[in-house]
């Protein structure tokens, strides 16, 4: 026997010490990696696109705000917008439903898509837009109506009358909000006596009651305490499966937390527009970001 | 129910581990029977299944370290995620060790079979696969204190072990019987210490799942002092 085949027996095979071969045969395998290598990246076959930004660069006036920003939101998913304040994370979010049109002076380059049509293309109708595109903003703002009201405004709005359709889709927003337990007995209650959490819910049943595709949310949970926060994040586990969700986030342990693709956005040099670092799957941008920017904003060395 | 599929993770991995944990308890008893009858068939399955393990373990490591980055886990989820990872690695290692008994199982020369070692080596197997059962049993039903008896059930194989050794040493001096040949030797000695460390790695792995379960890490399975570790750890 040759000294090489007795010692096969000893040839280290630590954990993580994987040959080419068992690389490539793991590709194809039943079991199914998450984590680290398995994330689909954004833009792959097996993830339809939502929304697209192509190329886009906006103003305020003279000010370039945004630089070539290219995002690919994956319809049904959770896609967290992160960077420190001032990067145009929430100017992004206006974007995708052109609330950047109420502000004035502001001028959009390049192709902002939902379902592969251009939503600044003329014969797009703003209402009908927004009504597809949902938002949730940083401080809960319920009307100063009943809880019902609020829900129902938005169906109203759009033409419904019946009593009984208006019940079902108030129940069913609220439902879907995790609201509905806690205030089914109280619908003709002001929602302004609601907590800043129940508020919050409330609005994100106030959205949900028009069926939107997309919800935009900027910021929902920083006005709220942990336990209120906790409820939301549970409620956008549930909501993605019905919803694509886009949501602006300083709370980068809250963008690990909650969704599947992770945007680092930066501004470089004061007075430079804010760019798009580094985009991709959230578990990859939390254990190996491409981009040394992105390791130092979300290991606290800056921002 | 909170943070859903955070928890279903945590499960996830869970049963992935002893998913693993039967997967490794089938190899090691495949491969000493098929190192105690010689059997080649049963060594090539085995060696051929030892992918399957590793697949799993890279699969752990993979979760764990999604979790740790994206879910913050804190308290026993932290200890069960620290607790995944290490036991998969033992597991793991366990796993190579039967492979490489496998291996000695298909070279071999039968002729050469000495009764008195073979039926050493038949009780070392069958203690080992204890101590593997045992320690998984230990982990499965987070139990402390069958994690602290591992020792105790180990300490017979080691015994078998160096008496193993005694004997081909003073076969080799020629005080009992004709000598071995070197290479039958050295393959009765490597089984015996393949099995060994086999059962020495669940021991270790015990000492995981004793963290798991106290939250204290225990020097005493690792062959450290405990008092360092505790304090770094406290830190």
């Amino acid at each position: 026997m040759s000294t090489e085949s007795l010692l096969d027996g000893w040839k280290p095979t630590a954990p993580g010490d994987v040959t080419p071969r068992e690389e490539s045969k793991m590709e194809g395998s039943p079991v199914r990696i998450e984590g680290v290598r398995a994330a689909a990246a954004p833009g792959t076959a097996s993830v339809r696109n939502k929304v697209e930004l192509k190329d886009v660069s906006f103003y305020y006036g003279d000010f370039k705000a945004l630089d070539d920003i290219t995002l690919d939101v994956p319809e049904n998913q959770v896609t967290a917008l992160i960077g420190p304040s001032g990067c145009g994370k929430s100017t992004v979010l206006r974007l995708i439903n052109r609330m950047h049109e109420e502000i004035g002076h502001t001028r959009v380059e390049g192709q902002v898509l939902l379902d592969g049509r251009d939503i600044h293309d003329r014969d797009v109708d703003v209402v009908e837009l927004r009504s597809r595109v949902g938002e949730i903003f940083q401080k809960p703002n319920p009307f100063p109506k009943s809880i019902y009201d609020n829900i129902a405004y938005g169906p109203r709005l759009m033409g419904v009358r019946k009593k009984d359709e208006l019940d079902d889709i108030v129940e069913r927003s609220l439902v879907q909000a995790a609201l509905w337990k806690e205030v089914k007995n109280k619908l003709g209650n002001s929602a302004m006596d609601l907590s800043g959490g129940q508020q919050q819910r409330l609005c994100i049943a106030r959205t949900l009651a028009v069926q939107p595709e997309v919800i935009l949310m900027d910021e929902p949970c920083s006005a709220l305490d942990p336990v209120a926060t906790q409820q939301i994040e549970d409620t956008i586990e549930v909501l993605k499966e019905d919803y694509t969700i886009i949501i602006v986030t300083h709370n980068m342990q809250q963008a690990a937390r909650i969704s599947q693709f992770t945007g680092f956005m930066l501004v470089q040099e004061t007075g430079e527009p804010g760019r798009l670092v580094e985009y991709g799957a959230t578990s990859k941008i939390f254990t190996m970001p491409d981009r040394e920017e992105t390791e130092n904003y979300i290991t606290g060395r800056f921002g | 129910m909170t943070r859903q599929s955070y928890h279903e993770g945590l499960e996830q991995l869970n049963e992935e581990v002893l998913r693993m944990g039967s997967l490794v308890v089938e190899a090691v008893d495949f491969a000493t029977q098929a190192f105690l009858k010689g059997d080649r068939a049963l060594a090539n399955s085995v060696i051929a299944g030892d992918d399957d393990i590793n697949e799993l373990s890279l699969w752990i490591e993979g979760k764990c370290l999604a979790l740790q980055a994206q879910q913050q886990p804190v308290a026993i989820d932290l200890r069960l995620l620290h607790t995944a990872l290490l036991v998969s690695l033992h597991l793991e290692r366990i796993g190579d060790l039967a492979v490489n008994i496998a291996k000695i199982a298909k070279r071999m020369d039968r002729s050469e079979v000495a009764e008195p070692y073979m039926e050493i080596l038949r009780k070392m197997s069958a203690q080992a696969l204890e101590v593997l059962r045992q320690g998984i049993k230990a982990y499965a039903d987070r139990d402390a204190g069958l994690a602290d008896s591992l020792a105790e059930i180990d300490q017979p194989i080691d015994d078998m072990f160096k008496d193993i050794l005694s004997r081909l040493l003073s076969h080799e001096k020629g005080e009992s019987g004709e000598a071995p040949s070197t290479e039958w030797a050295t393959h009765i000695a490597l089984a015996s210490r393949y099995i060994e460390r086999m059962a020495d790695q669940v021991v270790d792995m015990g000492g995981r799942v004793s963290f798991l379960v106290t939250g204290q890490l225990d020097g005493k399975y690792f062959d450290r002092a405990a008092p360092d570790i505790n304090k770094r750890f406290g830190e």
